[in-house]
């Protein structure tokens, strides 16, 4: 868990205040002399520098304040809180918000995963199903010389993998996203809390070190604030389960001996009767059935096939694998996109052009 | 003094919403940005730094810029209702009376879901007609005899069929995948934006330090409470106007009853050419009008979403930097080369 692993009090806080503290004393010094040194020698350059150095130093100050009081305001603060000011009910609300932003990607990524096994278990059934072979005998010559018509009675469902096929690879794509997303908030949770902010902290303490300190900022505070701020406002919303798109029943029921029982670790999905079956019966175990105009993978019971049991439609694989597309790589450009905005302002602020866009266009 | 006008009527107008949580939330930042700016101010004053003034000056803008914003926030969500009902009867000739509020979103929703419907009935259509061209592509006949056989299979030509059936109906997923993805964001719209991402956006607005992510909020709010719902109804409404006029039916209507290649004649008799019987059932399946579906699957679906979802990229782009981001919303439309 993010907050109990990366706490504020993790931070070497007497190094960074002491740092601040003789960066800012260091500062207020240079800049008193400069202005002494500006009335003596009657220099109004020197002078402009000193009043111009003065709010920088407030600024400065105001910029550790607040960074410092999100942290802890991420850490200490529980995602319910989130609800006083949305007025929106809150799941998981008792976690902090890092670990919330955490939670969510976790969350997300068994969605996907979920949403590219129920993909691939219907990609697969479909190859399999399409490629069975029917032998019909079709005189008293079969068992003299063998003669007759074969045909694949379910070839038509060879169609389904075209379907799914490009789901496939957009379901692998969202999950890298996610896990992408998961790895950066991580690791700046960790490498920006510790190292990037503190650096940057000190560096716009000092008056030549103000560029790349604010630049430093911008970035540390982007991705730590601001990332995971549109991870929380995502997780409040955008969980598929809220909104019947839940695919955790259908997983479990695809694999489940309570439903089809199907075996992802068998390449052949035998499900235990395939070949008894179709030699005896001439019958698959699986097959795909439409209902309604639409078409459902379905498992036979047993003889005499009455009431088989069936898994969800195509078309709702589909519904799976299109919000798995908005949770992960819609939501992944959304907050980098967020992030640079925020990234830009901040860099203004701090009296830096930060030209993000131009990285964001590279990712 | 044209300006102050518009304020005024923006600010009379905005009376007639009913204050929730996410405006009084938005109240409250605006009071707590306002409060800072005077500091500032005072701070300027104290240590007479111009730069300290010039700041606080510049925030006190840009707080009436957010006020500004949030008036014209309320003044649209108060009166979308009433402006979607009025165009809906107008143009689409459809009753909004029984769609509950926010009726333009519940009504782009609505219609979605009857696009969706469409496109399932079509994507099963299409596996049907696929049945029939399979059923005969694969036939094949076998014959063996002591130590020697062999196998041809007559009707292959049917296989033809196959490879664009398959297309088709991959666009048609396609389209379904977009139609759920669409009526999802549709869906959290009105909780993701009023309670969520305005109230978020106004209040990062109100302070220098988060203004960007704030403008950036603000911006994807209006473009996803205003822009695409009301784009979607407006494509659907452009698409229906057209298919009727056009009598374009969007189902597939193909007699394939009677299709059946018939490889060899198993009882030993005479029996037709094959050849002629594959023909029959060729003309058939080519000659029949496929303008509907092709319509549904294409322009109705794929282009008019793609057209949406463009805009309110679009709009996301224009309008972040008008609210104080300065981002690069296009970003997004590169998400088609995954989807």
């Amino acid at each position: 868990m993010t907050c109990q692993v990366f706490t504020p009090e993790m931070l070497n806080m007497g190094f960074v205040y002491g740092a601040m503290a003789i960066g800012i004393a260091s500062s207020a010094i240079m800049i008193s002399i400069v202005y002494m040194i500006g009335k003596i020698t009657g220099n109004p350059r020197l002078d402009v520098w000193a009043h111009d150095e003065l709010p920088q130093l407030f600024f400065s100050a105001l910029f550790a304040t607040f960074i410092l009081g999100f942290l802890n305001l991420g850490t200490m603060y529980k995602a319910s809180a989130l609800s006083a000011l949305t007025n929106f009910t809150v799941q998981n609300g008792d976690m902090c918000i890092y670990d919330y932003a955490d939670a969510y990607l976790d969350d997300m990524s068994v969605y996907v995963h979920n949403t590219m096994r129920i993909t691939r278990i219907y990609n697969s059934m479909a190859g399999f199903i399409s490629a069975i072979w029917k032998y019909d005998c079709k005189s008293v010559w079969c068992f003299l010389a063998g003669q007759g018509i074969g045909l694949n009675p379910d070839a038509w469902v060879s169609i389904i993998s075209s379907v799914l096929n490009a789901q496939a690879y957009t379901t692998t794509v969202a999950l890298l996203g996610l896990l992408a997303q998961k790895y950066l908030l991580r690791s700046f949770l960790s490498g920006g809390f510790l190292l990037i902010i503190p650096l940057g902290l000190v560096l716009r303490s000092i008056p030549f070190g103000r560029r790349v300190g604010g630049v430093l900022l911008a970035i540390g505070a982007g991705f730590i604030v601001f990332f995971p701020t549109l991870l929380v406002i995502e997780g409040l919303v955008f969980r598929p389960e809220m909104w019947g798109y839940g695919n955790q029943d259908e997983i479990k029921f695809l694999t489940s001996p309570g439903g089809l029982n199907i075996d992802e670790q068998d390449p052949y999905f035998k499900g235990g009767r395939l070949e008894w079956n179709v030699f005896l019966f001439g019958q698959f175990d699986y097959f795909f059935k439409e209902d309604n105009g639409r078409i459902f993978l379905c498992k036979n019971l047993g003889p005499p096939w009455v009431n088989p049991a069936c898994s969800v439609s195509v078309d709702r694989v589909l519904a799976y694998g299109a919000i798995s597309f908005l949770v992960s790589s819609f939501l992944l450009s959304l907050n980098f996109i967020g992030t640079s905005a925020g990234i830009i302002a901040l860099g203004k602020f701090l009296g830096e052009e930060i030209e993000i866009a131009r990285f964001l266009r590279m990712v | 003094m044209k300006k102050i006008l518009f304020i005024l009527f923006l600010f009379a107008l905005s009376f007639a919403a009913q204050p929730e949580n996410w405006e009084v939330s938005s109240i409250l930042a605006m009071l707590i940005a306002a409060l800072l700016i005077s500091f500032v101010y005072a701070g300027g004053i104290a240590f007479e730094s111009e730069g300290l003034k010039l700041a606080a000056k510049q925030e006190a803008y840009e707080w009436v810029a957010t006020l500004l914003m949030f008036t014209l926030f309320l003044f649209a969500v108060s009166t979308i209702d009433q402006f979607s009902a009025g165009a809906s009867s107008y143009w689409l000739r459809e009753s909004l009376d029984s769609i509950e509020s926010p009726k333009h979103i519940n009504f782009a929703i609505n219609i979605s879901e009857r696009l969706l419907s469409e496109q399932t009935l079509l994507l099963s259509q299409i596996m049907n007609l696929s049945k029939d061209v399979a059923d005969e592509s694969t036939k094949g006949f076998y014959c063996s005899g002591v130590y020697m056989g062999f196998s041809i299979n007559p009707c292959m030509g049917f296989s033809t069929f196959s490879n664009p059936l398959s297309m088709y109906a991959a666009t048609v997923g396609a389209s379904i995948a977009t139609t759920n993805s669409q009526i999802f964001l549709l869906k959290i719209t009105p909780a993701f934006v009023l309670l969520i991402v305005f109230p978020f956006g106004i209040f990062l607005r109100c302070f220098a330090v988060s203004r960007g992510l704030g403008g950036f909020l603000l911006s994807l709010a209006f473009g996803l409470y205003f822009a695409y719902p009301l784009m979607i109804t407006f494509m659907y409404g452009v698409t229906t106007d057209y298919q009727a006029i056009n009598g374009l039916n969007p189902t597939i209507n193909v007699d394939t009853s009677g299709i059946e290649c018939k490889p060899l004649n198993m009882g030993l008799s005479y029996a037709p050419d094959p050849a002629d019987d594959a023909m029959d059932a060729t003309r058939k399946m080519v000659d029949a009008d496929y303008s509907g579906p092709v319509f549904l699957a294409l322009v109705k679906s794929m282009f008019s979403e793609g057209i949406s979802l463009l805009v309110l990229i679009s709009l996301i782009g224009a309008s972040s930097k008008a609210f104080g981001a300065e981002v690069y919303a296009f970003v997004l439309a590169q998400l088609e080369r995954i989807a």
